[in-house]
Order: structure tokens, then C-alpha cells, then sequence
């Protein structure tokens, strides 16, 4: 088995992946799995400790975040469809609505 | 039982609030009658279980929770029921079980019917909790309550400025006794570290001492609060004005029982007043001015519910006059006779009033006999007791007042011809209005006379009762007879009296004569001038010019308040408005307002609207967070 | 030996799916390409003896999820991202910078700091075996973690409800 170390940057490299995703991508929908990519970078550093450290809280913690990215790609998914039926887009950099 | 009397009005509020609105105004009527009903059966329970005791320890108590248990202040809910609050519930409940019958009939097809039901049975929960309060706290509760109910009530038709104007002026003129009343109680809790009568009244003595200042500081400031919910010299003002709400509640509130709240009060607190001579003098003198200054001003006048109301301050000033010279069985006596028959003189000037649609000037008014026989008959035997004919109810306690004010050590004979002259003007002024409502020519339309008809069966009802009342009224407190005076025997521990006290048979005899010659003059005095002499009433009045004008003006009384007192606070109120308001307080909010405004409109440029940037500025955030923990962790 | 390598293999096709995610202008490319590298993950996860979030991570984020992405990808039909002129670009500039600075100060961190600084628990990988890793997180799930779990079903529960009040059609 690999040293925790190597997990661990691994995990950081897929959490610095999703940030630049993030940012620089404009299609709403790529944004969401970039998320999904930061979200899973920091599952890897879960279950690696938990491993590491004879715990079974690691895997746990993981599954609840797993729900929760169930429940938000759910939610934002129907965002992105209903952004899309008005504006017949899914750029997130032409969505300034929040500024009036 | 005894927190039944007080819960069963409130019981008649939740439900007609519940369901009121829905079931509508049959419904809230017969609710708040049945309500009032039932609590009159359990105050007379009370009563009963009362008469079981033996004459010394005839109190029942009834603590509900602590109510405010913080450091020194102990206040519980608790509740006193003996013989003072007992005849005093036994009226709210029974007066005020009538005066809703009689509403159901009176208020039938007003709009604000079931509001109208729910303020009367909260009024008489509010009243409950006064008379029935064992505590200053409890007691200033249900004080407050009753003024916000006489406002609410007052200004019932609220669309008509006139009522609202008149309900806030209650309102406000309440507000400056109610002050008074307040500051007394910190006193009294200065002083005993208590609130309970149960603690204060026993101690009183001993932690004040007779005669002393504190002593008649807090008389005169509980006075005060008196003077302003019982209509005295010099808060009177409100009570006249305050005709203008619905007639049953000028006849529950602003005749039968809140007014009488501040007698008492005052009689409540009797172990406090007797440690001060010139509070109690105070309270006589003021009670003999009242009562002159408005039984004068009600001979003039030519709205029937006003002079009702004039007569109500006068018979006040009664009671105050009896209170001040410690009579306080007689104050009580007369407190629950007038109620009787004041009620009654209300409740039918209301059917006269609803007879004829509305109209209140007795100048077109004139032989009602005819079209309201009832009515007639029994505003009738409300007069009679009033002017203190006997065997009316009102003679027995107006003699027990005047005998006290005579004889008794704090008396006099100012204060006797004080009260005898104001029984001469009761009664005159009372018979001129019956003379001139339901004798002589029908001054009124002829379309309108034959539309003339007696009220229904429902008011007429309570009218019956009330006029029973009136006459057989009295016969609870003779005089005289040793063993009869049952009120006065009742009563008398309260007030720390033995039972039975001496009366001078003589004397006694020969002042009811008297009282009796001065009120049958006045009453042939007004039938001299509004029977056999048409015209002679006014006649007189043509003759004094300037003196029928201060009467029929009310001494100018509103005209010097509103000169001395209104004008100038709202004078001063306007200048600090200008000066405060706007050049301080709103010059400060509005700058606070201008300088967020700049401060938005600087930063304003880093909002973008644009998702990324948020997220750019998270991300630096959360990066910040990591540099910092590093640091610092290392 | 054979542990590090079957490592190696699996983090590279991990990092490679995500750059791929990152990198592919069709989004439809950007979610197989996201399929690809939680398959690598979960290889990960089993290296890890967590055969349970392994397994959840194939069946529900690989099955489940990605495939709701397809969907709306699919469903609104949506090509390659034009190449338009750069917006933002300060923001996605100061963004990637940010992002890399948080990489390399995590990096960092591993690197200097030691990592096994916590209590050992109750479960070795001896014990596992013994009862089965799947086994022992259900029993920890339904005991110890129960409140989080129900609570997982009504966010569950609520995600539902609003995805389907928001998507559905307004019909008036």
C-alpha cells in the first residue's frame, strides 16, 4: 500500500483540479462537476485517514457527503434546466442577477 | 371557585373570539350573557360560603402561581374573596349579567355586535380581577384593564370622531390618576417590602405611624388615582364625554361598576387612610365639591345621557364624601344602590333612546309615557330612588351617608349641607328630566310618534329587575333597628368595626325627615316648572342669563383645561418636535442613513454580480485560512 | 510492490479523467470523462480496505449522479462551449493562482508536518477482515451515526421535492 502522503497530495491534486475548473470554465453544468471533483478530492483524504488510522468515521463521513452531492446535483441540476429555459444558455458568466 | 367567578367572563372571551366572528352576533350575545350568568352563580356561591364563616374571618383566598418572584418583589397571582369583594363581585357579575341581556336586545344589528360582547365580558373579567385582586399588583392590573376596556368601549363606533375623541380623552385624563395610583404603589413598596394586603394593611400602622407625612403621601396619591377613574374633582372631565359610547356601556362601565373602582379603592385601603386625618379630609371635601359642582351642572343640561352622567359624578362625589369621613359601609352601600338604580336610569334612557332612533336632546322629547309604558314606569322608580324617596333603595344609603356626615368625627355640618344640597339638586334635576321626557306635549313628529314603540321583551327584562332592585334595595342596610342592618353588619369587619354601631335614634329620625322635605321640594320644584308652569324652568334661566350659561357650559371646566393644560403641552410638545424630533433624533437616523449610503456607494463596485467572482473571493478566503493554520500551527 | 504500482495506475487514470473534465470544451465529454476517473477512485477505495464506499461510489456517484448529469446534458442539448473572448479574466486568473497557492500550502503541509498525529480506532485492518468492512459500517451507521442518517433521508427527501417544484413546467 502506498504511504498516506501520496493519498493525500493525490486528493489535493483533484480538490486544485475542481477549483480551476470552478473558475475558469463558463458551462454551468462543468462547474458542477468540477465541484463534484473538489468534493470527491476531499472524500479521498477522508476514507485515506480513516484507513490509516484504523477508523471507520472516515468511510461514514464520506457517505454523508456522497447524500449531500446526491441532494445538491438534484437541486442545482433543476437551477441549471430552469436558467436554461429563460435564457436559452447555461453560461454562468452571463448570470450577473445578483447585482440589480 | 372563587378564580371561577373571574375565569368564567374570560371563558366567554376565548370562546366568542374563537368562535364569534363565525357564529355571529346571537351567538357572542347569548355566550357573554351566559357567562356573566354562571359567574354571578359562583359569586353568590362565594357569598354564601362567606355567610358560613364566622364574622371575624370571613376571607376566602385563592393563589393561582408567583407571579413576578424576583429577588425582594414577591407578587403572586392570588385572590381575596371577603365581604368588600364579595358585595362588590356580587354586583359586577349580577348588574353586569343584566346589562348584557339587556345589549342582546340593544346592540341587535350592529355590525360590531360580537366585538361588542367580546370587550363587555373582558371589561367584566378585567373588573373581577380588580375588586377580586389580593394584591397592589393584581389590583392595578385589573385597573389598568378596566380603562383600556372604557376606552375600547368609548370609542366603540370609532367612525364617529366624536367617540373617538371622547374615548381618547378618558384615556388620557385616566392616565394622569392612574400615574398617581403607580407612584403610590412604589411608595407602598418602599415602605412595607411588600405588595399583599395581607401584609400592608395589618402593618400599616405600625410601619407608618398615625398622622405621618409618608402616610398621607400615599393617601393622596392613591386619591388621585381614584379622582381619575371615579370621575372626581379634577379629572371629572372624561366621564361626560365618555356617553358617547353604547348606552349598556355607559350603564356597566361609566355607571355601575368601573367608577366605582376609586370608592373601592379608597375603602380597600381604609387601614391606610385612617392613619392620615388630612387625606381622609381631602377625600370628604373633594367628594362634597363634586358633588355640588356636578349635580349644579346636571340641572342645566339637556342631553339625557349627560345629565345621567353629571348625576353619576355627583352620586360619586357621594360616596367619597361618605369614604372621606369614614363611612365606608355607607360609601359601599350607596356604591351598590346606585349601581342598582344608576343602571337602571341608564339602561332606560338607552330604551327611550332606541325608541326614538337615536335622538338624546330631552327638548324634543315629551310624553313618552304613552308609546313606553315599561320604560316610563321603571326610569320612574330609578328616580324616586335616586332623589332618596322612601322606601326607595336610594334613601336608605344617601340617609346612612348623611347621618355619617354629621355625626362621625371626621364629619361636619358643612359636610351635611354639602350632601343635603345635593340631594335637593338630585332630585330636582332628576325630575325635570322625567317630566320632561315622559310627561307634558309630545314635542316630536307626528310620523314619528306613531312609529313610537317599547323595546323588546329582552330589555325590558333587566329593566324589571334593576327597578326590583331599586326599591327593595335599601331594605338590606335599615337603619335603626338593632340586628337589621344586615349590609352594614356584613361589611363591618372589613373596615375593623364591631357590628351594630350606635346610632343617636333621635337625631337620626329627625335628619331622614329633613333629607326627605329637601328631596320632595325638589321634586315639586320641578314639577312646578315643567308640569303646571310650562316654560317657568326656562323662565328662570332667561332671568339668570349668565348663571344658566356657566351651568349649561359645565363652568367652562373643558374650556380652562384645554386652555391651561392641552394647549400649552401641545404648544411645548410642537417646539419639541420641531427642535428634538426633527434636529436631533431624525438628523442623527437620517445621517446614520446618508453615511451607509456613501459608504455603499464607495464599496458598491466590488459587488460584480457574477458568480466567479464570489467564488474567487471564497477561494482567497479559504487559502488566507490554510496560510494562517500553517503559521501558526508551525 | 504490486500495491504501489496498482496505486500509481489508478491515481494516474484518476488525474487524468479530471484534467479531461476540466479540459474538454463538450460537457458531454467532461461527465464520461468525471465517470472515469471515480472509477479510479474507487480502485483507490478498495486499495484503501473500503470496499463499502467503493462500492457506493460505483453504484450511486458513477451510476446514479453522472447519469443525472447525462440526462440534463442530453436534455438541453448542449454542443461544444464557444470559443468566445476571454470574460472575466482577472477573476479567472486570480482564481487559478489562488488554486494552485492552496495546492501547493497543502502539499506543503503534508510534506513537513507529521500526519499520524490522531488516536488509533477500534477498527485494524486484521478486525476487518474478521467481520467484513461492509458489515461493520452498516452496524456503525444504524448505531452510532443514526441521527445523521435519518437526517441524510430528509435532505434527502427535501432535494426531491424542490428539484421537482423547481424544474416542473409553470402551467397557468
Amino acid at each position: 500500500m502506498a504511504p498516506l502522503e501520496h493519498y493525500l497530495i493525490l486528493s489535493a491534486a483533484l480538490f486544485t483540479l475542481g477549483v480551476v475548473g470552478v473558475v475558469v470554465r463558463r458551462n454551468a453544468i462543468v462547474v458542477f462537476l468540477c465541484i463534484e471533483l473538489m468534493l470527491n478530492g476531499a472524500n479521498l483524504a477522508f476514507v485515506a485517514y480513516g484507513s490509516f488510522l484504523d477508523s471507520l468515521d472516515g468511510q461514514l463521513i464520506v457517505f454523508f457527503v456522497m447524500a449531500v452531492a446526491a441532494a445538491e446535483a438534484a437541486i442545482g441540476l433543476a437551477i441549471v434546466v430552469l436558467i436554461y429555459r429563460n435564457r436559452e444558455s447555461t453560461d454562468v458568466d452571463d448570470v450577473n442577477l445578483l447585482k440589480l | 371557585m372563587l378564580t371561577s367567578i373571574l375565569l368564567l367572563p374570560l371563558a366567554g372571551v376565548l370562546v366568542n373570539l374563537l368562535f364569534g366572528w363565525r357564529r355571529g352576533e346571537k351567538f357572542a350575545g347569548w355566550v357573554a350573557t351566559g357567562a356573566m350568568g354562571l359567574a354571578f352563580l359562583a359569586a353568590a356561591w362565594g357569598f354564601l360560603s362567606l355567610l358560613g364563616l364566622p364574622p371575624g374571618q370571613r376571607a376566602l383566598r385563592s393563589f393561582l402561581f408567583e407571579w413576578i418572584p424576583v429577588g425582594g418583589l414577591q407578587v403572586k397571582a392570588s385572590f381575596l374573596l371577603d365581604p368588600l369583594s364579595s358585595v362588590m363581585a356580587l354586583v359586577v357579575t349580577g348588574v353586569g349579567f343584566l346589562i348584557h341581556l339587556y345589549s342582546v336586545g340593544y346592540m341587535h344589528g350592529d355590525r360590531g355586535a360580537v366585538r361588542y360582547f367580546i370587550y363587555l365580558n373582558l371589561f367584566s373579567f378585567s373588573m373581577l380581577t380588580l375588586v377580586l385582586g389580593d394584591n397592589f399588583l393584581v389590583l392595578f392590573v385589573g385597573w389598568e384593564a378596566v380603562g383600556l376596556c372604557s376606552y375600547l368601549l368609548i370609542g366603540f363606533w370609532h367612525e364617529r370622531d366624536s367617540a373617538a375623541e371622547a374615548g381618547k380623552k378618558a384615556f388620557v385624563v385616566n392616565r394622569v390618576g392612574d400615574f398617581c395610583f403607580l407612584i403610590a404603589l412604589f411608595l407602598v413598596f418602599s415602605h412595607f417590602g411588600s405588595l399583599d394586603f395581607g401584609v400592608v394593611l395589618p402593618q400599616a400602622a405600625a410601619t407608618l405611624g398615625a398622622g405621618s407625612a409618608a402616610a398621607t403621601l400615599i393617601c393622596l396619591l392613591l386619591f388621585a388615582g381614584a379622582t381619575g377613574k371615579s370621575a372626581q374633582i379634577p379629572l371629572y372631565v372624561w366621564l361626560p364625554d365618555a356617553m358617547e359610547g353604547p348606552t349598556p356601556v355607559s350603564a356597566l362601565i361609566h355607571a355601575a361598576t368601573m367608577v366605582t373602582a376609586g370608592v373601592y379603592m379608597v375603602a380597600r385601603m381604609s387601614a391606610l387612610f385612617a392613619l392620615s386625618p388630612l387625606a381622609m379630609g381631602v377625600v370628604a371635601t373633594i367628594g362634597a365639591l363634586t358633588l355640588l359642582l356636578a349635580g349644579s351642572i346636571a340641572v342645566a343640561q339637556n342631553d339625557i345621557k349627560r345629565v345621567l352622567a353629571y348625576s353619576t359624578v355627583s352620586q360619586l362625589g357621594y360616596m367619597f364624601l361618605a369614604a372621606g369621613v369614614g363611612a365606608y359601609t355607607a360609601a359601599i352601600f350607596h356604591l351598590v344602590t346606585h349601581a342598582f338604580f344608576k343602571a337602571l336610569l341608564f339602561l332606560g334612557s338607552g330604551s327611550v333612546i332606541h325608541a326614538l332612533h337615536g335622538e338624546q336632546d330631552i327638548r324634543r322629547m315629551g310624553g313618552l309615557r304613552a308609546g313606553l309604558p315599561v320604560t316610563s314606569w321603571t326610569f320612574t322608580v330609578g328616580g324616586l330612588a335616586i332623589a332618596g324617596i322612601f322606601p326607595f333603595a336610594g334613601f336608605f344609603s344617601k340617609d346612612a351617608i348623611l347621618f355619617a356626615a354629621m355625626t362621625s368625627p371626621h364629619g361636619g355640618l358643612l359636610f351635611w349641607l354639602a350632601g343635603a344640597a345635593g340631594a335637593f339638586m338630585t332630585a330636582f334635576y332628576m325630575f325635570r328630566l322625567i317630566f320632561k321626557t315622559f310627561h307634558g306635549r309630545c314635542s316630536l313628529p307626528i310620523e314619528q310618534q306613531a312609529r313610537l314603540h317599547e323595546s323588546p321583551r329582552v330589555m325590558l327584562l333587566p329593566l324589571q329587575a334593576l327597578a326590583a332592585l331599586s326599591i327593595a334595595g335599601g331594605w338590606m342596610g335599615l337603619p335603626l333597628i338593632r340586628g337589621a342592618d344586615f349590609f352594614g353588619d356584613f361589611l363591618g369587619p372589613v373596615f375593623g368595626k364591631g357590628a351594630g354601631a350606635h346610632h343617636e335614634v333621635v337625631l337620626e329620625v329627625a335628619m331622614m325627615a329633613v333629607s326627605l322635605a329637601v328631596a320632595l321640594l325638589g321634586i315639586f320644584m320641578a314639577y312646578n316648572f315643567y308640569i303646571r308652569g310650562q316654560g317657568a324652568g326656562a323662565a328662570y334661566g332667561r332671568r339668570w342669563p349668565r348663571l344658566y350659561r356657566l351651568l349649561l357650559n359645565k363652568y367652562y371646566v373643558d374650556e380652562l383645561y384645554d386652555g391651561l393644560i392641552v394647549q400649552p403641552i401641545k404648544r411645548a410638545s410642537i417646539w419639541a418636535w420641531r427642535a428634538f424630533e426633527d434636529g436631533l433624533v431624525d438628523a442623527a437616523v437620517n445621517g446614520a442613513g446618508a453615511a451607509v449610503e456613501a459608504a455603499g456607494g464607495a464599496v458598491r463596485r466590488l459587488q460584480t454580480g457574477y458568480v466567479k467572482s464570489y467564488a474567487v473571493a471564497m477561494l482567497a478566503g479559504a487559502f488566507a485560512i490554510l496560510v494562517y493554520l500553517t503559521v501558526r500551527g508551525g | 510492490m504490486a500495491g504501489q504500482a496498482l496505486f500509481y495506475f489508478l491515481a494516474l487514470l484518476t488525474v487524468a479523467g479530471s484534467v479531461a473534465v476540466v479540459a474538454l470544451p463538450n460537457p458531454l465529454y467532461s461527465v464520461l470523462s468525471l465517470v472515469a476517473a471515480f472509477l479510479g477512485l474507487a480502485g483507490l477505495y478498495l486499495s484503501l480496505n473500503a470496499q463499502f464506499v467503493a462500492v457506493v461510489q460505483v453504484i450511486v456517484y458513477a451510476g446514479a449522479i453522472m447519469m443525472l448529469f447525462l440526462f440534463v446534458v442530453m436534455l438541453i442539448n448542449l454542443g461544444r462551449e464557444e470559443r468566445l473572448p476571454l470574460r472575466l479574466p482577472i477573476q479567472k486568473l486570480a482564481g487559478t493562482i489562488i488554486g494552485l497557492g492552496i495546492f501547493a500550502g497543502l502539499v506543503n503541509l503534508y510534506v513537513s508536518a507529521p500526519l499520524l498525529t490522531g488516536a488509533k480506532g477500534l477498527f485494524p485492518a486484521a478486525r476487518l477482515a474478521e467481520v467484513g468492512s461492509v458489515q461493520a459500517v452498516g452496524k456503525v451507521l444504524v448505531t452510532q451515526y443514526v441521527l445523521p442518517f435519518q437526517a441524510m433521508g430528509v435532505l434527502l427527501f427535501v432535494g426531491i421535492v424542490g428539484a421537482v417544484v423547481l424544474a416542473r413546467r409553470r402551467t397557468r
